[in-house]
């Protein structure tokens, strides 16, 4: 069989022009193959797949109850909607507000509440994906914190007359250095 | 459909999401648009494009949904006997494939529906008069590639029912020619098990008057006959762009027919056709010419105009060999 290109009536190999239109055959001709047109045909009275389709859109398009929502075996956790990822918290609509890199003055001098070491707000250490605004890579290790040094620091008075008691001291050492000398002569 | 498609509004595309019917990926939401009993839109399926219909009935009556045992046993029948009926004819219209109809690739359930699958047309939307506009030579080979189409379907035993200028889709081939694809096969039916009484469907512009007797439940033979009929409407419309004319107490061509008024077949349209289409809109399908006779006929014209044209020629070229560079007007010149 063959195809008319012109009328696209399907021809006898035999004949050399369209049975309709009475076109010549050209050689670019598409040829047709009509024994196989009847087994062309499917039909199934079966569900075609009662796992695809609306159901399949349904877990996508709806927000499923999050308690009862369970990672099936061998399901891509990239197909869950976020917000039902349970290791992650949901997941606002808004966009996240940007981060800010901490300043240093904010690690390095806990704010204490009351006098109560227990409030202290717990050390955030930085993260790998931290970007700063100038656009370099901030290394990890760029700001140590040292949590346990902000207790020994919390208990203790303010020590601002040392240096009046050494200087004191010297002042008090030449003096005496000098009535013994006085005294010998 | 190309039309209807341009038709459905961007925010709906916009808040559509794809999603699978069976295996195929439906991509564009489905209308009800110029379809009574069904939805249809379009589905890819392994990077290619083709045309997907849901059925609204019947209904598959799902285990998930709570029926009285005898309620789903009834539904569960009708879905079995419409289904097994569908299969039947859409073998049949399968087998009458003669490169212009789009018959039925795949009909399958998908939870509680239907769906039927068949190739997407490349369709060139064309209203009544741009296709009357159309050159004569061009409506001519439309006209043979329907009446060869619905000869083969006749052969074997199918009745469209439902051929109208809307179930024709044009196509613009190589050459700029221009075929006819005939879609929508949900009316048919198998000549040994034709419907009666509600069962009936059809379009009223286009129908035979047998149908409508048959609607009515009073006796009457439906055929392939109906289809010519209907198809004697379309060629009207094809060569001068309207109905054919009858009194205006009557509301559609049927009427008319059937009440033995006289149809105004329109002069414009040249002689031979104009007789060819009284034949095919006789009221007895008796009387009525069958496809294979309406092909012949439409053979006939075209070998009587190919003698007329080559007599003409020879008439009106009384030195044909110099003035026309030593070539004679020959029959392939009218294709």
């Amino acid at each position: 069989m063959w195809i008319c290109t012109k009328c696209e009536t399907f021809n006898e190999e035999t004949s050399l022009v369209c049975c309709v239109c009475g076109n010549r055959r050209e050689n670019t001709d598409a040829k047709c193959d009509t024994t196989v047109l009847e087994s062309n045909f499917k039909s199934s009275m079966e569900d075609a797949d009662p796992n695809s389709s609306k159901k399949h859109d349904h877990v996508r398009m709806t927000k499923p109850d999050r308690e009862t929502y369970k990672i099936k075996e061998g399901q891509d956790s990239a197909d869950i909607p976020k917000e039902l990822r349970k290791d992650t918290p949901a997941v606002s609509e808004e966009a996240p507000a940007p981060s800010q890199p901490p300043q240093p003055e904010q690690l390095q001098k806990p704010q204490v509440q009351n006098g109560d070491i227990s409030l202290m707000p717990e050390p955030q250490p930085f993260s790998d994906n931290f970007e700063n605004p100038f656009g370099a890579k901030a290394p990890a290790a760029a700001v140590p914190v040292q949590p346990q040094e902000a207790p020994a620091a919390a208990g203790k008075k303010s020590s601002g007359l040392l240096p009046l008691f050494i200087i004191g001291a010297m002042v008090a050492v030449a003096a005496i250095a000098a009535v013994i000398i006085l005294l010998n002569q | 459909m190309g039309e209807l498609s341009i038709s459905l509004s961007s925010e709906k595309k916009d808040n559509f999401t794809p999603y699978f019917i069976g295996d195929y990926l439906l991509t564009q939401p489905m209308t009800s648009n110029k379809s009574g009993f069904s939805k249809w839109g379009f589905c890819t399926r392994g990077g290619k494009e083709y045309f997907i219909k849901e059925f609204l009935n019947p209904v598959y009556p799902l285990e998930s949904i709570k029926l009285e045992p005898d309620v789903r046993q009834r539904k569960m029948d009708q879905c079995i006997e419409w289904f097994n009926q569908k299969k039947r004819i859409y073998f049949s219209i399968a087998a009458s494939q003669a490169g212009n109809l789009v018959p039925p690739l795949e009909l399958f359930r998908n939870e509680s529906h239907f769906y039927l699958v068949t190739d997407k047309v490349s369709e060139t939307p064309m209203d009544t008069h741009e296709l009357s506009s159309i050159d004569m030579d061009n409506k001519f080979i439309m006209m043979k590639v329907l009446a060869n189409s619905f000869s083969k379907l006749a052969d074997n035993n199918v009745v469209h029912a439902d051929l109208k200028l809307d179930n024709l889709m044009i196509k613009q081939t190589n050459g700029c020619f221009f075929t006819i694809k005939v879609i929508d096969f949900d009316a048919s039916y198998l000549q040994d098990s034709a419907p009666v009484g509600e069962e009936i469907q059809g379009d009223f512009v286009y129908l035979a008057p047998e149908t409508f007797l048959a609607m009515i439940e009073e006796p009457a033979v439906l055929s392939p006959k109906v289809d010519v009929f209907a198809m004697g409407i379309v060629f009207h419309q094809l060569l001068c762009g309207e109905l054919p004319g009858f009194d205006s107490e009557y509301d559609y061509v049927y009427e008319a027919v059937l009440n033995d008024a006289e149809l105004k077949i329109s002069e414009d349209i040249p002689e031979e056709f104009r007789s060819l289409i009284a034949e095919m809109l006789r009221k007895e399908p008796a009387d009525r010419y069958s496809m294979r006779q309406v092909l012949s006929a439409l053979k006939g014209i075209e070998a009587s105009k190919r003698a007329r044209g080559s007599v003409e020629a020879v008439h009106a070229s009384p030195a044909p060999r110099a003035e026309l560079g030593g070539r004679w007007i020959s029959t392939d010149d009218f294709d």
